[in-house]
């Protein structure tokens, strides 16, 4: 009972207050914040529990990980939502409704709303600038247009301004006695028109707006009609007519990977038993490519240096330090791999004992290491290419395996799950 | 006169040059080090010779006017013309540093200074200094004249050559063969040719694979 007692927090005694002491041996178990409830079930009396007013310095000092930080006390108060009248600047009629505000309570019970100013959504009601005219104007800038008299200028521009140049909204409201049925290109192509020639006529000409959207980009009815047009199109294809296209692309796949297979396969045959005896030498020998030779003799008409591909270049000053400048060029090429490539470059010149430059650089001497780099970081190139190829076959290959793998036993093992 | 607009072109000073010619001077520059010994201060522990000469033993003076040397800032007068041969400099000192060594042409060669670096070197890479025996560091370069003047290149294909004024650095001198060290890359290059072929045999036999495999699954 008197265990009951203790966690009930009741004192043993009847009704006499227990002395501290016996408060102090058995501490109240709390769980601190951020420990899981589990973890907190395995503690016992063997492994007393911190009391977590001290657990907060600990974390403060050391910055315990895992243990949140108690959330902090808005200094504004309590957060309470208030039904409130509220108006809205952007209407002009001044109608008050009601609405759920955040509010603050603080420490004396003054409650005051989170957000002080007018209502927030107000800043939302924008609107884009209408170009209007007067009589003038409308006398001197404007164009006429066949089909389009002042009145129904006048009254375009009026539902413009009234409906913020939502276009479908003028276009569904718009209700000109006489006039024809108006699209939302036709009215479009009147309004930016109209606009365009006030704001150049009120420059006195295009270049000084010459960035303005207006100016920049006119307003192409055309354009826009066969957008729509296209538009209209691609949404009404059925699913049959996009399942026909797609099973006509996907047949032209396989046409293509089979005409592919079957010159891969004309080509190995070509090759004298390539693909019959793979490193055999006579199926390599065929393609060794001849090295090409470099000549210490000057030849009239041929420049003296090289470039980067060992093909003969002229130098830029008349007077040049070949050795040098052959140095330079390897140097600048090696350094123009990067990362892994640079380092692979430099194990492989290293392997053939070639890293370091040519000790005597004649002509042919140049030419030669020149062209070694270029191959080296040619060859260099393809085996990776040839690496990532293998990696993508290998990748293919377990696929399929796992597919085949797969069909058969595919119950067999359901029924071992169910088991 | 279609004849000469083949044959030459005209330099920035109007001067003729010989189209599509090259002139090559083969030139070397070297460094000979000598350890003091028992004399070895800490300022000046070795003697030094540097050098600029013809690999072939040739005299240079018919192109050269003059070569500088330029030393390190910290020796007095560090630019040192040598307008005879032999184009030799000798200093002591303690430190390798870069040697610029400047070639100044004759006038009617109408090309400005050609500099080349020459790394002093006076430790040989065992770390092991004998008296007797200098750290002697030679390199070859080939100084290119392309399309050289009219007035040049008659000369210098006239020119006889002449052996260079003897140099008591010669027993140290090195020799070069560049006909070893062509065959050396282009033998290298012969067997980068054949992993090449190889590799390339591989790439089609894997294109080969893709392709029967692609169209396999495909079908």
């Amino acid at each position: 009972m008197g265990d009951v007692k203790d966690i009930l927090g009741v004192p043993r005694d009847g009704g006499l207050p227990a002395a501290p002491k016996s408060k102090k041996d058995t501490p109240k178990l709390v769980k601190p914040k951020g420990m899981s409830r589990e973890a907190f079930a395995l503690l016992s009396g063997s492994h007393p529990l911190m009391p977590s007013q001290l657990m907060g310095d600990i974390r403060k000092k050391e910055g315990v990980a895992g243990l949140k930080e108690k959330a902090k006390r808005d200094p504004r108060g309590v957060v309470t939502f208030q039904w409130r009248k509220f108006k809205n600047p952007a209407r002009t009629d001044g109608l008050e409704l009601e609405h759920w505000v955040k509010c603050f309570r603080d420490a004396q019970g003054r409650v005051s709303p989170a957000d002080k100013g007018e209502y927030s959504f107000a800043k939302h009601n924008k609107k884009p600038p209408i170009m209007r005219y007067n009589d003038e104007e409308y006398k001197n800038l404007i164009k006429r247009e066949p089909g389009w008299s002042r009145q129904e200028t006048d009254y375009l521009l009026e539902l413009c301004a009234r409906f913020e140049l939502r276009f479908p909204v003028i276009a569904d409201r718009y209700e000109f006695p006489g006039a024809p049925e108006r699209s939302i290109e036709d009215l479009k192509a009147r309004y930016y028109g109209v606009a365009r020639q006030l704001l150049v006529g009120r420059e006195g000409g295009p270049e000084s707006v010459a960035n303005s959207t207006l100016v920049r980009h006119p307003f192409n009815p055309q354009h826009e009609q066969k957008r729509k047009r296209g538009l209209e199109l691609l949404m009404q294809r059925s699913k049959e007519q996009d399942e026909a296209e797609n099973e006509i692309l996907q047949r032209a796949a396989q046409i293509e990977g089979k005409r592919k297979a079957e010159a891969a396969a004309r080509r190995a045959a070509a090759g004298p038993a390539a693909g019959a005896a793979p490193g055999s030498q006579g199926a390599t020998a065929a393609v060794v490519r001849e090295v090409t030779e470099f000549t210490n003799e000057e030849v009239v008409g041929v420049p003296p240096l090289f470039d980067e591909e060992a093909q003969p270049k002229a130098p830029e000053k008349g007077a040049t330090a070949r050795g040098a400048a052959a140095r330079e060029l390897v140097d600048a090429v090696a350094a123009k791999q990067q990362g892994k490539a640079a380092k692979a470059l430099e194990g492989a010149l290293q392997e053939i004992k070639m890293e370091a430059f040519p000790r005597c650089p004649t002509r042919a001497v140049c030419g030669a290491y020149i062209s070694l780099q270029h191959e080296v970081i040619e060859l260099l190139e393809l085996k990776r290419s040839v690496q990532a190829k293998q990696h993508l076959l290998a990748g293919m290959k377990r696929a399929k395996r796992d597919e085949d793998v797969d069909e058969t036993p595919r119950s067999e093992k359901r029924q071992r799950l169910g088991k | 006169m279609a004849d000469s607009a083949d044959k030459y072109v005209t330099g920035k000073d109007g001067e003729r040059r010989m189209k599509g010619v090259t002139l090559t001077v083969p030139v070397l520059t070297g460094t000979c080090a000598f350890f003091l010994g028992k004399k070895a201060s800490e300022y000046q522990s070795h003697k030094w010779t540097v050098y600029m000469r013809s690999p072939t033993g040739e005299d240079l003076s018919h192109v050269l006017k003059k070569v500088t040397f330029v030393l390190h800032e910290s020796f007095q007068n560090p630019r040192r013309d040598v307008e005879m041969p032999p184009y030799e400099l000798t200093e002591t000192g303690w430190g390798e540093f870069d040697i610029v060594v400047v070639l100044h042409f004759r006038d009617d060669v109408k090309e400005g200074p050609l500099e080349l670096y020459h790394r002093l070197k006076l430790y040989d890479d065992a770390g092991v200094s004998n008296p007797k025996k200098p750290v002697v560091l030679e390199m070859y370069d080939e100084v290119v004249l392309w399309q050289p003047t009219e007035t040049f290149y008659n000369r210098f294909t006239a020119h006889k050559p002449a052996p260079a004024p003897p140099s008591q650095l010669a027993q140290y001198y090195t020799t070069f063969q560049p006909d070893a060290e062509y065959q050396r890359i282009q033998r290298a290059r012969q067997r980068l040719a054949q992993i090449r072929a190889n590799v390339e045999n591989t790439a089609a036999q894997l294109e080969a694979a893709h392709e029967a495999g692609a169209g396999w699954a495909g079908s």
